[in-house]
């Protein structure tokens, strides 16, 4: 009865990381998506208000979620203090804070990053066409992680129960 | 103090640290001039000085503090708060708006768009003017412009620098906060280049009183027929006349029942009369009160306060 139920949890717990792993995939997808919809907010932000980066982070980062809603209120804080930093540097603290860190990937991150790289100069046609780049890279990412979210989130759960079984008959 | 602290912050790290020997009275700084490869120069208590490594001021120009253009480049992104392209409507005009109400004007190479000025860019120059408001200086003025039917359109004529827009702030804010006899009035100012409200995204950072509107970076005579439409002023105050529009709008507002108040560059009335745009309402006595300024003696003293005949109404003034 004991040897049954440690079966039935190896089984369950291999089941579950191959889960998680497909989860972990179509996190990244709503994550991608939400990153869409932050820079649309901040171009509308900019375009019809011409609303100053601090102003505009602030009130987009109170209508996204997390941890995007962080990302943006910190930038728009240190932004308000003046400390001397360069945006790109403010950019490069924001995308830094463990919640971001550990929400995104990579590859997210650096997307958020080059933002700081580009916006703050020349005219607000600048800043829209910047954003409408960001955008266009957004939109690219999330379509490649929806297709992989696609393709492997199955492969993933079987891998795990797969994996869980043969686990078992190694013990039996 | 926080006040100061805050103004201070708009400067790039270098110069707040220089900052911190400015004189304490904050208040009597007028103007902080910011040229790359320059002294700095400070206007303080009406005169010139140049600001030393330390923050105090000299007369002596060899001990001045040079900015670099680094140090303007930082202090120009801490004033547009990393966003000068949320200025371009105010920098085609020549200056921005900050918290405190102070004015930085720019200078720079101009971008053309047409015949239009499109954009400041290259900023090489600063001219950070203070925002200090003398609550109580209209007092002497208050009474010679008030009636028992209302108040007065009245014309405060002024050289540069004499004090006129700081007089003028005090009269709104006593007009709409009510005064002795005269009950509060409503009152609708275009602040065409935000220098009387010194509005920070939309909040006037002036003190204009309870009953008070403000059109911000507004043309003066869109702005009046704005105003007459939609918030009701029983008074419309208005800086510095001087364009034929402003004159058919002023007929507007003389056919509407609303007061005028509004300041004009000139040292005399007999110099407003000469203004070809002006003339025509001088003589017609369209405005009843004019209250003339001068520095003779301090920033905003008066010269004379006339009624429509040109009558002087303080004792031992005559018209000039």
């Amino acid at each position: 009865m004991l040897r049954l139920a440690g079966f039935l949890l190896i089984f369950l717990g291999c089941a579950g990381m191959g889960a998680a792993a497909g989860e972990g995939l179509r996190l990244r997808v709503v994550r991608l998506e939400e990153l869409r919809h932050m820079l649309k907010l901040l171009s509308s932000e900019i375009r019809c208000a011409h609303s100053a980066l601090p102003e505009a982070f602030a009130r987009t980062g109170r209508r996204v979620k997390r941890p995007f809603s962080e990302f943006l209120l910190y930038a728009a804080g240190r932004m308000e203090q003046g400390d001397g930093e360069s945006l790109p540097e403010i950019f490069e603290e924001a995308v830094s804070q463990e919640t971001v860190k550990k929400a995104l990937c990579p590859e997210d991150r650096e997307l958020l990053r080059e933002l700081g790289d580009r916006l703050g100069v020349l005219d607000v046609e600048n800043q829209l066409g910047s954003l409408e780049l960001s955008l266009q890279k957004a939109w690219d990412q999330e379509k490649k992680a929806r297709e992989e979210y696609q393709n492997k989130s199955r492969v993933f759960r079987y891998l795990g129960a797969l994996g869980g079984l043969f686990l078992i008959v190694l013990f039996l | 103090m926080a006040e100061r602290d805050e103004f201070v912050r708009l400067f790039s790290s270098e110069i707040r640290s220089v900052f911190g020997g400015l004189p304490k009275d904050f208040e009597s700084i007028q103007e902080i001039r910011l040229r790359a490869g320059k002294p700095v120069l400070v206007i303080y208590k009406g005169r010139e000085f140049f600001m030393t490594r330390t923050g105090a001021l000299t007369e002596e120009e060899a001990r001045g503090y040079s900015i670099g253009r680094e140090e303007l480049l930082e202090t120009i992104q801490h004033i547009g708060s990393y966003s000068l392209y949320a200025y371009e409507e105010e920098l085609k005009q020549g200056f921005l708006t900050v918290k405190g109400g102070h004015r930085i004007g720019v200078a720079g190479r101009v971008v053309m768009e047409g015949n239009q000025i499109k954009s400041v860019k290259y900023i090489s120059f600063l001219n950070v003017r203070l925002a200090h408001e003398q609550k109580g200086c209209a007092d002497e003025v208050l009474p010679y412009v008030i009636r028992e039917d209302g108040v007065c359109h009245t014309l405060i004529i002024s050289p540069p620098r004499c004090g006129k827009t700081t007089l003028l702030r005090d009269l709104i804010r006593q007009i709409s906060n009510g005064s002795g006899p005269l009950p509060g009035q409503t009152v609708g100012v275009v602040d065409e280049r935000s220098e009387i409200a010194g509005s920070y995204r939309g909040v006037p950072q002036n003190d204009l009183g309870i009953r008070t509107d403000v059109l911000d970076c507004c043309p003066k005579a869109l702005g009046m027929m704005m105003l007459l439409r939609s918030m009701a002023p029983q008074v419309i105050a208005v800086d510095e006349l001087g364009d034929y529009e402003d004159i058919h709008a002023i007929e507007a507002v003389k056919n509407c029942g609303c007061r005028l108040l509004a300041t004009v560059h000139g040292s005399s009335v007999e110099d407003i009369k000469a203004k070809p745009l002006l003339q025509k309402l001088v003589t017609e006595k369209f405005f009843q009160r004019y209250v003339l300024l001068w520095n003779h003696d301090r920033v905003g003293q008066i010269k004379g306060i006339f009624d429509e005949r040109g009558t002087p109404l303080l004792p031992g003034e005559s018209l000039c």
